[in-house]
């Protein structure tokens, strides 16, 4: 695996002392992601042998000499081999690039991995960006009406979104907006036969099948989001530079708009960060519910399968996904906010 | 099949759609039905004319997993997929005594019977032009057979031991011994594939190719495959060589994969899906009341029954588990959770399958129960309200898979039955995987589980001595049943199966290693605008050919 020699090359850069900064940085980081995929991978292989059942199971039609039937299938697909064995060849193979074949569907996992992961991709982002638009407007709103009637109810809004259970919220959704009142389509990623239509066509449509999937994971993990944005421009809002440009006579919009607000996102880009193991966590749900062809779908049913490969497969992509969402918001973060950057480069020139 | 048609006609205002719906959605969320007394039932009868042309949009609960059987698990939707796009020799009827021709269109049984000689059509083509032979068929058999491909159905055709093309048209199977269900066997278990375009492969490249066959598909069915992406749709148009004048009438079927039960009703109901194979009894009220949708209801072949451990000394007591049976209301159990939608049973045998072999029913009879528990030496001596017997209580643990509403339901009322005639159930639930590995490791007490009760009629699956540690997890061995089981395999005319079917019977009335519950109907949703549909046991797009839609509006 890639990761493994990153861990050599970051341990040894750090013991030279002579690289240092971002370089130095990214490379630590960047081994201790791999270690940690690692051993997620190895918790869930561990975990996936330890559960009862046995893709064997499954795969076997019911009918005479079932028992036996089972036993030479487990034969043929290796999985009577000791663990720490399976697990070695596994581990090897997917580090030269192989993730094997889906037991359930003879298909390569990386391919199955390939297609569905665009719509993810896709669904995230929009969710992404509902969650933001979302809680930066009432986040704003409730913190310049603080403690007035906006306010408590916006929290208490954000406090609900919160503990919907996102299941819930989507067959709500479904049942509001695609069926009593149907502007949007009740699921799926396009409709019936629309591979058939012009471009224009094609693109509204995925839109109005986005819409509703989209608005789902973005509020229901936009509820924290509101009051994350609404804390961190409060306390910015009490700070001297504010108070500074009130004196100089600045609009409230401008000092509110661009001098306290910049300074209260700078916090929010490492919640980015920390918002992708939600969305890929939401992702899971809303695409069962919504018909949504994802990464989610595809781990829920392996895992019900027990169709090992491509479990393990999954949870090292969505794995990689949110150890790389992480560093990235990090990186972000620092180059948002001076201080954590000079704190950085004051700690790499030691 | 039961046809429950839609209340109102087909013309409608535009705009009332929206209201009625909400109307009806409003009402099934207050737990009413909507009067029933408004439009005019026979208005949908105007025109029973086929025509060509137009969709139908199928909703799926699970994807397909590939367009080459022998390399998947035997899913419904992909059996119900793939035999649209490929043909069998013969095709299996809803009567479980049937076979039409198809690619065949006659066979002949050899004096012995240890031969079936097959005549194959001479105007099927695969999609590419080639024509179907006899080479296809015997492809197919070495595909079947094969170690290397290891096909899991493979089992069924043991007893053939070679497969002679005679001419291109003409093709023999031979067999080791003559058995009831030879037919079925070999003319519908599985579709022939095409030798010239799959015979590329090596057999043992074939679990890890599944993708190959997609991209070097040739059909000889009604439909072809137009595309599939996974998760998501696949859509079969139909086949222009396909051998059938003027079959199918549509021109498309799109398969729409839709796992949550839920988001599948309400697309029916808004008319983004025309068919859902199968809605939940609670669902069938509220769209047998909506506009525009019609109910098809129609018996499946799952039994469900709770299987006693008879490994266990507790259960080992054929009178403690009549007892059980005789202290189950099964007619209340079943009304109360299926409605009208399931019937209890007494043999596995069941209703419509084989007429005359009816078992007759064990009746509801909690006296008759305790009668026998006291006979088996459980009596209730301390006065608890649980009897025991030799300082062991009449305690035990009764389990199911989670996820499934009828089976949780059943668990708590048969707890609550039970209790009257001193029995303590303890009732759990368990994830699937759990409970497999409970029941098969043979350390669960008792539990509501299901089969699907196989057309060939073979049951040694259930009660064979040689199946226990596979399927026959009850663990129920009896000589003397399984001497009726294999002379039922060594009838060599179905038809003369009858007299073993009615001893079966018997035997499980006797001995109830299984407390059979009930035999549920398969309830499907389709729009009213398709018409010709005729779902039933074998498949419920049994006649997809056959089905076709009224123009769009």
């Amino acid at each position: 695996m890639g990761g493994a020699r990153a861990v050599g090359r970051g341990a040894g850069r750090r013991g030279t002392g002579s690289a240092g900064g971002l370089g130095g940085y990214l490379a630590r980081r960047l081994g201790a992601s791999a270690l940690l995929l690692l051993l997620v991978l190895t918790l869930t292989f561990a975990l996936l042998h330890a559960a009862p059942g046995s893709p064997a199971d499954q795969l076997v039609t019911p009918g005479p000499g079932m028992a036996e039937r089972q036993a030479r299938l487990e034969r043929t697909l290796g999985l009577d081999r000791p663990l720490h064995e399976q697990y070695a060849a596994w581990l090897g193979a997917a580090a030269r690039g192989d993730w094997g074949t889906s037991l359930f569907q003879g298909r390569p996992v990386s391919r199955m991995i390939a297609e569905a992961l665009p719509a993810t991709a896709l669904l995230a982002l929009a969710a992404l960006f509902v969650e933001y638009v979302f809680a930066l407007a009432l986040g704003v709103w409730s913190a310049r009406r603080r403690d007035r009637f906006a306010d408590h109810a916006i929290r208490a809004v954000s406090l609900l979104l919160f503990s919907i259970p996102t299941f819930w919220l989507g067959l709500m959704a479904i049942l509001v907006l695609a069926h009593l009142w149907p502007v949007f389509p009740a699921g799926n990623m396009t409709s019936a036969g629309a591979e058939g239509w012009g471009a224009a066509a094609r693109l509204a449509d995925l839109a109005r099948h986005l819409a509703l999937p989209a608005l789902v994971l973005g509020l229901g993990t936009g509820g924290a989001t509101v009051r994350f944005v609404r804390d961190s421009l409060l306390d910015v809002l009490g700070e001297d530079f504010v108070r500074t440009a009130r004196a100089k006579g600045l609009s409230e919009r401008r000092v509110v708009g661009v001098h306290a607000l910049r300074n209260a996102l700078a916090p929010l880009f490492q919640l980015l960060g920390l918002s992708l193991p939600a969305l890929l966590n939401g992702s899971l749900v809303v695409e069962v519910v919504f018909a949504w062809p994802g990464l989610g779908r595809l781990i829920f049913q392996a895992i019900n399968a027990r169709d090992l490969p491509v479990v393990l497969a999954t949870t090292a992509v969505g794995g990689a996904l949110v150890l790389g969402g992480s560093l990235l918001a990090d990186l972000l973060h620092a180059a948002a906010d001076p201080r954590v950057r000079h704190r950085r480069e004051a700690r790499a020139g030691v | 099949m039961r046809r429950h048609p839609p209340r109102s006609p087909h013309v409608r205002p535009p705009g009332a759609r929206a209201a009625l719906l909400a109307l009806a959605v409003a009402a099934a969320l207050a737990g009413c039905r909507p009067d029933p007394g408004e439009g005019d039932p026979g208005a949908d009868a105007a025109d029973d004319t086929p025509r060509r042309g137009g969709q139908v949009v199928l909703g799926l609960t699970s994807d397909l997993g590939g367009v080459n059987e022998l390399i998947v698990p035997a899913t419904v939707t992909t059996a119900e997929v793939v035999r649209r796009m490929f043909l069998t020799l013969g095709e299996e009827q809803p009567d479980y005594r049937t076979v039409e021709p198809r690619l065949a269109e006659s066979w002949e049984y050899s004096e012995d019977r240890q031969t079936i000689t097959f005549r194959l059509r001479d105007d099927v083509v695969w999609s590419d032009g080639v024509p179907v032979t006899a080479r296809d068929v015997e492809f197919t058999y070495r595909a079947w057979t094969d170690p290397d491909l290891a096909w899991t159905g493979a089992f069924t055709v043991e007893a053939v031991e070679r497969v002679e093309v005679i001419d291109e048209r003409t093709v023999a199977f031979h067999f080791s011994r003559a058995y009831p269900s030879q037919l079925l066997d070999v003319a519908t278990g599985a579709v022939i594939l095409p030798e010239h375009a799959w015979g590329k492969l090596p057999f043992a490249e074939w679990r890890t190719s599944a993708d190959w066959f997609r991209e070097n598909l040739v059909v000889d069915g009604p439909f072809r495959l137009v595309s599939w992406t996974p998760q998501h749709e696949i859509v079969l148009e139909r086949n222009p060589r396909y051998y059938e004048e003027g079959l199918p009438y549509l021109d498309r079927a799109i398969f729409r994969v839709v796992p949550d039960q839920t988001s599948q009703l309400t697309q029916l109901l808004n008319g983004e899906l025309d068919f859902v194979f199968q809605l939940s009894p609670d669902d069938a009220a509220r769209v047998e009341a909506a506009d525009g949708v019609e109910l098809l209801t129609y018996w499946g072949r799952q039994v469900i029954f709770i299987g006693w451990n008879v490994a266990k000394p507790l259960f080992a007591d054929p009178r403690l588990r009549r007892a059980m049976t005789y202290g189950i209301d099964r007619r209340t159990l079943v009304d109360s959770i299926w409605g009208p939608y399931a019937r209890p049973i007494d043999s596995p045998v069941l209703p419509g399958m084989w007429p005359g072999a009816e078992a007759e029913p064990l009746p509801y009879d909690p006296d008759r129960a305790r009668a026998l528990l006291a006979e088996a030496g459980w009596e209730d001596r301390d006065g608890d309200g649980v009897r025991e017997k030799g300082g062991r209580e009449l305690a035990f643990e009764l389990i199911t898979n989670t996820g499934n509403r009828q089976r949780e339901d059943a668990l708590v009322l048969i707890q609550d039955q039970l209790r009257r005639i001193g029995v303590d159930v303890e009732p759990q639930a368990l994830e699937f995987n759990t409970m497999v590995e409970k029941v098969n490791g043979g350390t669960y007490d008792a539990t509501i589980a299901g089969w699907v009760i196989p057309t060939t009629f073979d049951y040694r699956f259930m009660y064979a001595t040689s199946e226990i540690g596979g399927t026959n997890f009850v663990g129920y061995s009896d000589p003397k049943t399984d001497a009726v089981l294999d002379a039922m395999r060594a009838v060599p005319d179905r038809e003369a199966m009858g007299p073993y079917l009615r001893e079966l019977g018997e035997i499980q009335r006797r001995d109830q290693p299984y407390t059979l519950l009930w035999q549920s109907q398969r309830v499907s949703g389709l729009r009213a605008r398709v018409h010709g549909a005729e779902p039933n046991h074998l498949y419920s797009l049994f006649n997809l050919r056959e089905w076709w839609v009224e123009p769009a509006r």
